[in-house]
């Protein structure tokens, strides 16, 4: 770890990392598995960031479904509407979503406690409302068709096995920046001030600007997860990027565990997959329907009470011997004991 | 006579109907261990924490080396040269003790957020030098072996020297301690008390809050009285120890 660089149990993971999607990639040829490989990847981008945001900097988004949301909208717009090259379209949805995150974190997180939470759930309400209402632009509720697919080097990624090779990849590279960044000056800033802002602010941690840059960096994320979206599923409509979306996105994330890199990315797999087997329980049981939300907050809760580490924790705390004693009070009889 | 480094002047904090702190001025000279000492209540971490942008004051104005710091946010004040510790802001315990010292010496780098996830070799090298000051407090501190423990780990004597060294990490002017000693024993004060001393002679000033009055006795050029908010006396530590109404403050007995 000395000299800034990687620590071994970084290089097994992200080792570990690639070699178990080569491995997927290599042997699963089922359209259906691959499809939904690819959707959690998708949600894991989203929820990696989200991690950052909620493990490191204490603060939950209510709102990350809307930015996820704005990054497929602005690809579907962008190349349907104006032509644009789909790398182009993605690389300005993340910008124009970064300034949105931008504008909305500046004031509310200033102010301590959970301003952030507020106003991005009012934020994702709004973009959801708009991407209903605002139908000149979005086609209403009936949504965006043919979006064109993404090409890589004049290959078109129009199956679900091109998707998967280009979006899990983006995914360890991902996961590798995030861990880059929590073991350096400012990853570290945001760790001391999760867990004591005001000692981070005495060691002189401006601690509402290194928020507002990884709400801000969370908020690219998605957007950059949404215009893949938009490009894999070549459709998009309102319906997906609605309120559920965040409290599912935030789930995974208190799931996986919001203390490594690693945790949001097995949040995003569980999830996923949870919600795909309660979709085709409700398809044949009729009396299922509906009972996906009450999982959720059933899970969400189970895990708040008997595991809030989430389901993968950091390895050297789980070995930590029980802690020091705290110390005793300051003896009272002692302030002027030397008086005489 | 010197300027001052540190200039309190009549500073007032007011929360609802009490008044924490009423008109207190006095003056920290460079290069002094001064101490603050008082019964519990009388107002001496509320004026650290004005002192250092964690309140601002109803009135009244800190300054430091000759400018003000009345207004400054917290983090602005620690780039001024002004390192604090406070009974709530003990160490990052679920950080390495590297880790900590390395927050310590977050004002001594520049690089950004995209600059440390990118790897850009301008952030590689600053982390290269960060890491070499950090370990070389860290050996000064005698925590070099303790470097990858969690703070939560380690005894309290040794939580508080990593608490310190933290807060020397960026070389300040000035270190405000609130109750060093607190929970420490006999022989762990002592040390505390000439390490204190040595950091003096290097040019350091402290300003410190302390109940344990045999450390304030032995090390502190100058000391602050408060009561109720009030400064009932100033001079040095034997003047001070002689003072009756020093004395009746703690004692809680009218001076007649």
């Amino acid at each position: 770890m000395r000299g800034g660089g990687w620590a071994r149990s970084r290089i097994l993971g992200l080792t570990l990392f690639a070699a178990a999607i080569f491995t997927f990639g290599l042997t699963v040829h089922s359209g259906y598995l691959l499809g939904m490989a690819v959707l959690i990847a998708l949600h894991a981008l989203v929820a990696l960031g989200l991690g950052l945001l909620m493990g490191w900097a204490g603060q939950i988004s209510l709102g990350h479904a809307g930015f996820y949301g704005l990054g497929a909208y602005a690809s579907a717009i962008l190349t349907t509407r104006f032509g644009l090259n789909p790398w182009l379209a993605l690389v300005l949805g993340a910008v124009g979503t970064g300034l949105i995150a931008f504008a909305v974190g500046k004031p509310t997180l200033r102010l301590r406690g959970h301003y952030l939470a507020m106003g991005t759930l009012g934020l994702g309400l709004i973009i959801w409302t708009v991407f209903n209402q605002a139908a000149t632009w979005t086609e209403g509720p009936s949504g965006i068709r043919d979006i064109p697919v993404l090409s890589l080097g004049g290959l078109a990624l129009d199956n679900d096995q091109r998707f998967y090779w280009l979006i899990w990849p983006v995914v360890l590279v991902a996961v590798m920046l995030a861990g880059n960044l929590i073991n350096s000056r400012m990853g570290r800033a945001l760790r001391a001030l999760g867990e004591n802002e005001g000692a981070a602010a005495a060691a002189g941690v401006d601690v509402a600007r290194a928020k507002l840059g990884v709400f801000t960096l969370s908020a690219v994320l998605a957007s950059i997860a949404g215009s893949f979206y938009a490009h894999y599923v070549t459709f998009v409509n309102p319906s997906p990027f609605g309120f559920a979306l965040s409290i599912q996105l935030m789930t995974m994330v208190v799931v996986g565990g919001e203390m490594t890199v690693w945790g949001p990315l097995v949040g995003a797999g569980v999830l996923t997959v949870l919600h795909q087997v309660l979709a085709i329980s409700a398809q044949r049981i009729p009396a299922m329907e509906g009972l996906e939300v009450v999982a959720y907050g059933a899970v969400l809760v189970i895990f708040l009470l008997f595991r809030p580490q989430g389901l993968v924790a950091p390895l050297r705390r789980r070995g930590a011997p029980p802690r020091a004693a705290e110390p005793p009070a300051p003896r009272a009889d002692e302030v002027v004991g030397e008086a005489s | 006579m010197s300027v001052p480094l540190l200039r309190i002047e009549r500073l007032r904090k007011d929360f609802g109907g009490v008044h924490a702190l009423s008109e207190v001025s006095f003056s920290v000279r460079e290069g002094d261990i001064h101490a603050l000492i008082g019964p519990n209540g009388a107002g001496k971490t509320t004026l650290f924490n004005c002192a250092t942008g964690v309140f601002s004051p109803s009135e009244g104005e800190v300054w430091f080396r000759e400018r003000r710091l009345t207004g400054l946010a917290p983090h602005r004040i620690a780039a001024r040269g002004v390192a604090r510790t406070a009974q709530n802001l003990r160490p990052w315990r679920e950080m390495t003790v590297l880790e900590n010292v390395l927050v310590g010496c977050h004002l001594l780098g520049h690089a950004g957020m995209v600059a440390g996830a990118l790897h850009l070799p301008s952030s590689l090298r600053e982390e290269r030098r960060l890491r070499e000051i950090t370990m070389r407090r860290l050996e000064q501190a005698h925590l070099a072996e303790y470097a990858d423990h969690l703070v939560g780990e380690l005894a309290l004597g040794q939580q508080r020297m990593v608490e310190l060294t933290r807060a020397l990490a960026s070389n300040p002017r000035m270190l405000m301690l609130d109750e060093p000693a607190a929970g420490l024993h006999t022989r762990e004060t002592q040390e505390l008390g000439g390490l204190l001393t040595s950091l003096r002679g290097q040019g350091l000033t402290v300003l410190l809050i302390e109940h344990d009055m045999s450390l304030v006795m032995s090390i502190c050029d100058r000391v602050v009285v408060l009561d109720y908010g009030e400064k009932i006396a100033e001079g040095a530590p034997r003047e001070v120890q002689a003072d009756p109404r020093v004395v009746a403050a703690y004692l809680g007995e009218e001076v007649s």
